[in-house]
């Protein structure tokens, strides 16, 4: 009897890595073993495109090339870092403003759905590419229509001055016109520019807050105002330390992804003006599958890598503090 | 009516408002898209903003050319000369404009208006004078456009291959990603808890990290400029996330069908195949939905793998025929919009299930 449970066991355990087999293998093929690899990589040099040389074991010389002697490794990081920081705050708050005001029972609230999901169907190439022709200094529509702002206002009015002032001073100016931005074509605009495209994509993040908002019960709501809680007190004690999984949700999902942004720089700017949009992973895909030194960029991937974790511990370490979750009521 | 309720309406209008603002904002540059792609090319060079496209007509006896102006020659009657200005400073078509050059604006009268064929896509073709009355404008959409883009790219050599990777490697991410979490959804076996734990890390995994030696490893098979490398991996499970929907989904359904079906005589993979696969349509679409604009949208990939232009697949197509330098934004417009129809096509058929994987995604935090 009890030989034959265990065998039924086996069997059971038996099947069960039978099904979960093709998992094991695509993860020990394409994830563990290239993990492991790049990483052994990332110690050596290894040049292919000279005639199918090895790999040398070089210690952690590319490590030491990239903190001492690469001049584009600092002001990629630093590029990726400013991108991070404003894109991943505004992005957050911009999407909860959008699912909030949604959630108040909007009539139509279908349709303005669609229309802020839509774009984030359309996918890196195409979103590129139509914010390329919206940013064309000299004749994209953003520029054709603020030069017929300014000449409807006066081309030398007050407010003209502030509205260009103000706008120059975040996305750069264009060269041919004193008045108007640069957006990607200017150094000092370029990245800013990239962020502000980025907010077109706010539907994603949207979506998944008005969801969290309306798994909220409303008698929490109810009971409130019965006992005279405002609106921006029901904001901060109902709705944030509710939705804060959510909101928690998308900081992780958007740490990892605007650490990874690739495609805007590589269509739209290939990296520059001078190197103000060389983004970390188009920097680590210039040295793989341009300069063909893939020891190095493999040493690029994994400190990438380990800055990705670093800044997902802290943020769920720090969770504790901020996120609440209903089941572990204090 | 009480204060209260009036202030309610006022906060419904100012919600509104804001709402409708924003997606305007959101809505124009797919319109600009469209109207873009509509339009001769050269036409966007003109200084007012056209949301229709306006065709300018050369009516010569009754002869009717399309043409692109390219400038006009202007009388300005204050200071009672005449100069010649580039279509950019017109305001408008009409004979009597207003022209701002960058010394100032005068408002003057149009005699003439410098012109070349539309017919003729060369850019520098031959430029010739025609009087003002003898240019009319008509609402006339280039379809042509799209046609002539389609032909430059490729695109139905590009759209063979996008539809093989994308076909193959959905139909791969769904059947083993059900297959695999059938297996952790339904078997007990030693280690279980920990394999999941570790498929749900790898999401977190950036692509970047395993790049290169995935790269070498199809190398080494000579997959380089074939499709291999851009569906192949996808009938592995790799997908983290789908095996995760699709394991959610297999909990909510009882064992009790698994039970009656073995009594029955299934096979364990039986009752996957003929029970709980059916049932799972739901998860099927969303995974299957998620994974085709994923696959129909990759860059990176087709970037890294395909090297000839037969190989190509339609986004690395739309990077390629941007070029590196001048653009021809009426043709690149419209063959975009054409590239993203599929995925905007499945979006509104499949809306429901797309904005489920969205939610689930962020609810399983």
């Amino acid at each position: 009897m009890t030989l034959n449970i265990r065998s039924q066991r086996f069997r059971e355990a038996a099947s069960g890595y039978l099904f979960i087999l093709p998992w094991i293998a695509g993860f020990l093929v394409f994830i563990l073993g290239p993990m492991l690899a790049s990483l052994y990589l990332s110690f050596c040099r290894y040049d292919p495109s000279q005639v199918r040389s090895g790999a040398t074991w070089i210690g952690v010389a590319n490590y030491v090339k990239m903190l001492t002697d690469d001049e584009n490794f600092w002001p990629s990081l630093r590029v990726t870092f400013r991108y991070s920081i404003i894109s991943i705050p505004v992005q957050l708050l911009a999407g909860l403003t959008v699912a909030i005001l949604l959630n108040q029972k909007v009539r139509g609230q279908r349709f303005y759905r669609t229309c802020f999901y839509l774009p984030v169907v359309l996918g890196g190439v195409a979103t590129s590419l139509i914010w390329m022709w919206l940013f064309s200094p000299s004749q994209g529509l953003i520029n054709v229509g603020l030069a017929n702002l300014y000449e409807a206002l006066g081309r030398d009015s007050h407010l003209t001055h502030i509205l260009s002032g103000s706008l120059r001073a975040v996305f750069g100016s264009a060269e041919d016109n004193p008045l108007l931005p640069g957006w990607t074509a200017s150094e000092e605009g370029a990245l800013n520019s990239l962020i502000l495209m980025s907010l077109w994509g706010v539907g994603g993040s949207m979506i998944v807050n008005l969801a969290g908002l309306q798994a909220i019960p409303t008698v929490f709501y109810e009971a409130a105002t019965i006992d005279g809680a405002g609106r921006a007190s029901r904001l901060w004690h109902i709705t944030l330390p509710l939705l804060s999984p959510t909101i928690f949700f998308n900081l992780v999902m958007g740490v990892i992804g605007s650490f990874q942004v690739f495609t805007q720089g590589f269509i739209m700017t290939g990296g520059g003006p001078k190197n103000a949009t060389r983004f970390y992973v188009l920097y680590t895909y210039q040295n793989g599958f341009e300069y063909f030194k893939m020891g190095y960029a493999s040493a690029l991937a994994w400190v990438l890598f380990v800055i990705v974790l670093v800044f997902t511990l802290l943020i769920v370490r720090s969770s504790a503090a901020w996120v609440f979750y209903e089941a572990q009521k204090r | 009516m009480n204060r209260h309720q009036v202030l309610g309406i006022f906060e419904r209008i100012a919600i509104h408002g804001v709402l409708v603002a924003a997606a305007l904002v959101m809505l124009t540059p797919l319109v600009w898209m469209i109207s873009t792609s509509l339009k001769a090319s050269g036409h966007s060079l003109s200084r007012g903003i056209e949301w229709l496209p306006w065709e300018d007509i050369y009516v010569s006896d009754a002869l009717k050319t399309p043409v692109i102006v390219l400038g006009a020659r202007v009388r300005n009657e204050e200071a009672g000369n005449t100069i010649e200005v580039g279509i950019a400073s017109l305001r408008d078509r009409r004979r009597r404009t207003e022209v701002s050059l960058p010394e100032g604006r005068f408002s003057g009268e149009v005699l003439e208006y410098r012109v070349r064929n539309v017919s003729e896509a060369d850019q520098t073709a031959e430029a010739f004078w025609i009087p003002c009355d003898q240019l009319e404008r008509r609402i006339g959409p280039r379809w042509s456009n799209y046609s002539e883009a389609l032909v430059k790219m490729r695109f139905f050599s590009l759209l063979a291959n996008t539809v093989a990777i994308t076909f193959l490697g959905t139909l791969g991410t769904v059947l083993s990603c059900s297959l695999v979490a059938y297996g952790f959804a339904r078997f007990r076996f030693p280690g279980r808890e920990t394999l999941f734990m570790v498929l749900l890390s790898s999401m977190m995994l950036p692509p970047v990290v395993t790049m290169i030696p995935v790269y070498l490893i199809f190398r080494d098979l000579h997959w380089i400029d074939t499709l291999l490398p851009l569906f192949a991996p996808a009938w592995l499970g790799t997908n983290a996330f789908n095996v995760f929907l699709f394991r959610q989904f297999y909990m909510t359904l009882p064992f009790d069908l698994d039970d009656a079906a073995r009594i029955d005589g299934c096979s364990s993979f039986r009752i996957y195949w003929s029970i709980l696969l059916p049932l799972s349509k739901p998860v099927m679409a969303t995974v299957g939905i998620f994974s085709f604009t994923g696959l129909w949208l990759d860059f990176m990939g087709p970037l890294i793998y395909l090297n000839s232009i037969e190989k190509f697949t339609l986004s690395l197509g739309l990077y390629i025929f941007k070029g590196p330098y001048t653009v021809q934004w009426d043709y690149l417009m419209a063959a975009t919009l054409v590239v993203s129809l599929p995925c905007i096509v499945i979006f509104f058929l499949g809306q429901r299930f797309f904005i489920q994987g969205t939610v689930l995604s962020g609810l399983k935090a």
